[in-house]
């Protein structure tokens, strides 16, 4: 379906450099659709004198072209949406909102439902991100898509998770759609792309840029009924993701951590200025009125039963990771024992290994 | 007749007599007229009478009978060590039990130790203590390293040097300098080659360039380095043991604690190149042990297990141009390092588990070996797979 002449429209003036939101909107709301905004800025007759410039056809930038952006949308499948539109997701509420929204994906039926937000921390503990995918999961079992950010860490463990179990998933990029950042997600981004949609509110071509990733956690906020930070440092961009959501009178959920983890500082700080606590799923289907739809649980980590060896392992590490050498003076076990135990909690999924250090599941 | 002419006559050192003479000696020429001061050198080659003169006349009236060669200095002696080596013992360490016993393993088997881990954990300490659990080296490791030394032309050799060398270059180290390099007719030997039959340790490993440290490579592999300049090439030795230590990542701090972003990390994790990580056998994590740890067992009794263990060695692979474990080629291991059948079924397991390659299942063999050794025993049971295979970490 080729793109509106309105989408075109908007789209080629979000590429000039004068463009912002504010000013963006400012000529929606003086013209009334993007195409006359165009014509407007075209004719010197926009209101904004920044765009005065734009009035002679030579200060055009040459990729701010009609024809051109015209293929490219048709070409790349991307909507563009604009705050007049009935399915424009954002709502009124929101300080600051963007003027528009590029969205490629192949699962439109996303947007306008219930969704829960999952965010944390890029530098997040294998439990944080076991409890990301699992939350996700139950998340879409429920019915409910899931909004992340499609960054390392806990973001990238919640697009998995509903992935894997065939849900809908929202990516909220900061960069320009035809971008992939961080690289390493390039699969990601296509696999979200199949089970879902990626949202962003900047033209093509704008790569990463520090400043652009906390400014984009206002959509992401935006677009999660319910906003989960699983695990959260206290300077990291999943607290300003919650603040938006709190801004927009969201629930936020928050799970509980270890003083000692970093990782959860943010998390527990968030539960003492009152956040809910998240300890299970209903409390998730409880915060988005699906207490009836959701009956999901925690996959209980299997428990064979292990060798007495083992067991001392298990009670050595107390919940928490460790060095071999630590497990050996904890423990009293000799290193070859200590190797053969650990070898056996690792076979039956008890411990898992990373970067030389046990962490119990 | 070997030295530098002075213009008053006087004969002079000149470096390398070392290498000369034992050359001259290989080539069976039975007597070599030296200045008394290489007369000290020279006489560590055995089968050569050395005859020292002070100047070109000397010679010629001691060669005509009128006059007598001087009298060569005797202070051979052995087991002269490096006094700053012997104040660092290995018992001063507190735990880190898993550390120590792959330093053990990396003094007896040959095998490359990394170590990682945040600031402070130890991992500098342990890497000084290196030297203090080598053995001596044995009569012909001792002339190879004594002529390295005299080749470069360092110092005035007095006595054969049995203590096996260690190298530490600093992070700022150029290739040439690691790897050797000259120009014209002059070849400099590398750290490398000066590290032969012992040592070369590299502290903060990710702070080398990235082509210095991929410039190791192919000696490490192949135990000999070929320098070739415009005007010289020459074929060296460098069979030595690389211990390095790291950071998990630039700030050091590791997993949770972390402050660097992802970029900094992939940045770190580019430098250090897989094929290099893979030529350690031994990659260690270590966090800093509580003060509360007991002290481990000193340098001496670890030195004692390490030439134990080194003697187990020799006697093995006697008959063969091997020397350690870390050299036994793959095709041999069933030869030189049988496994019990619990052992070879615990191999078959990690393997699976850890999903090894074929290079390195073969590396926790070497160093499952290795651990047998050093405790004494003939068998390679599983529980020396098991715990070389948790000496095998991914440390970035």
């Amino acid at each position: 379906m080729p793109a509106s002449d309105d989408e075109v429209a908007a789209a080629v003036l979000s590429m000039l450099p004068c463009a912002n939101a504010t000013r963006l909107r400012e000529l929606w709301v003086d013209h009334g659709t993007g195409a006359a905004a165009l014509a407007a800025v075209q004719s010197g007759n926009a209101r904004n004198e920044k765009w005065f410039p734009y009035a002679r056809r030579v200060a055009w930038p040459k990729a701010c072209d009609v024809d051109v952006m015209q293929r490219v949308l048709l070409h790349r499948g991307t909507r563009v949406l604009l705050p007049y539109d009935p399915d424009w997701p954002i709502p009124e509420e929101l300080i600051n909102p963007p003027a528009l929204l590029f969205v490629e994906g192949s699962r439109f039926e996303a947007l306008g439902r219930p969704t829960v937000g999952i965010v944390g921390t890029r530098a997040a503990s294998p439990h944080g991100l076991a409890d990301a995918y699992e939350l996700a999961m139950l998340a879409v079992t429920a019915g409910l898509p899931v909004v992340s950010g499609l960054a390392i860490g806990i973001d990238a463990a919640a697009h998995r998770g509903a992935i894997d179990r065939d849900g809908l998933t929202i990516g909220v990029v900061a960069t320009g759609l035809d971008i992939t950042y961080p690289r390493r997600h390039v699969e990601l981004f296509a696999r979200v792309r199949d089970h879902g949609l990626i949202i962003g509110e900047y033209p093509f071509g704008v790569g990463p840029q520090g400043w652009r990733f906390p400014v984009r956690n206002r959509i992401i906020a935006a677009l999660s009924t319910t906003c989960v930070v699983v695990e959260a440092t206290t300077s990291g961009g999943a607290l300003s993701t919650a603040r938006h959501a709190l801004e927009l009178n969201r629930t936020i959920l928050a799970m509980p951590g270890s003083r000692r983890n970093p990782a959860a500082a943010g998390t527990n700080a968030l539960l003492r200025d009152g956040a809910t606590m998240l300890l299970e799923p209903r409390d998730l289907f409880v915060a988005t009125d699906r207490a009836t739809a959701g009956s999901g649980q925690w996959t209980e980590p299997a428990r064979p039963s292990v060798s007495h060896d083992a067991q001392l392992i298990l009670r050595s590490l107390a919940g928490d990771s460790a060095t071999l050498d630590q497990l050996l003076s904890s423990s009293g076990l000799g290193s070859g024992p200590a190797s053969a135990a650990l070898r056996e909690l690792e076979r039956v999924g008890r411990v898992e290994r990373k970067q030389g250090k046990f962490w119990p599941r | 007749m070997l030295g530098e002419l002075g213009l008053d006559g006087t004969m002079r050192h000149v470096p390398g007599t070392l290498v000369i003479v034992d050359a001259l000696a290989r080539h069976g020429v039975r007597r070599v007229i030296v200045p008394v001061a290489s007369a000290n050198e020279a006489s560590l080659v055995r089968g050569i009478e050395i005859l020292p003169a002070p100047s070109l006349a000397a010679a010629h009236a001691c060669l005509k009978g009128e006059w007598c060669w001087e009298q060569v200095p005797d202070s051979i002696s052995d087991g002269a060590r490096d006094p700053f080596i012997d104040t660092l013992d290995l018992g001063e360490v507190r735990g880190l039990e898993m550390a120590r016993m792959a330093l053990a393993a990396a003094a007896a088997g040959g095998h490359h130790l990394l170590l990682s881990g945040p600031p402070g954990a130890g991992k500098t300490m342990l890497a000084k203590r290196f030297p203090s659990i080598l053995p001596s080296l044995p009569h012909d490791e001792a002339l190879e390293v004594t002529r390295i030394s005299s080749a470069s032309g360092r110092a005035h050799l007095t006595q054969l040097i049995d203590a096996p060398p260690f190298r530490a270059p600093h992070h700022s180290a150029s290739a040439a300098a690691l790897i050797g390099g000259g120009s014209n007719a002059r070849v400099r030997l590398g750290e490398i080659t000066l590290a032969h039959r012992g040592t070369l340790f590299l502290d903060e490993l990710g702070e080398f360039s990235p082509c210095v440290l991929d410039a190791l490579r192919q000696p490490l592999e192949d135990r000999i380095v070929h320098i070739s300049r415009a005007g010289v090439s020459a074929l060296l030795p460098a069979d030595f043991t690389l211990v390095a230590c790291c950071n998990p990542c630039p700030c050091g701090l590791a997993q949770s604690q972390c402050r660097c972003n992802e970029v900094q990390r992939s940045r770190y994790r580019r430098r250090l190149s897989a094929p290099l990580l893979d030529r350690f056998d031994l990659r260690i994590v270590v966090e800093s042990p509580g003060s509360r740890e007991p002290r481990g067992a000193s340098s001496a009794e670890t030195l004692q297990l390490v030439a134990h263990a080194r003697h187990k060695q020799r006697d093995r692979f006697i008959d063969t141009p091997l020397r350690r474990n870390s050299e036994i080629p793959q095709r041999w291991l069933e030869r030189f390092a049988p496994l019990t059948p619990h052992a070879a079924e615990t191999l078959r397991d990690i393997s699976e588990l850890r999903n090894l390659s074929g290079r390195g299942i073969a590396r926790v063999w070497r160093v499952a070996r290795t651990l047998a050794d050093l405790q004494d025993s003939e068998l390679l049971d599983a529980s020396h797979i098991d715990c070389a295979s948790n000496m095998r970490e991914e440390v970035i």
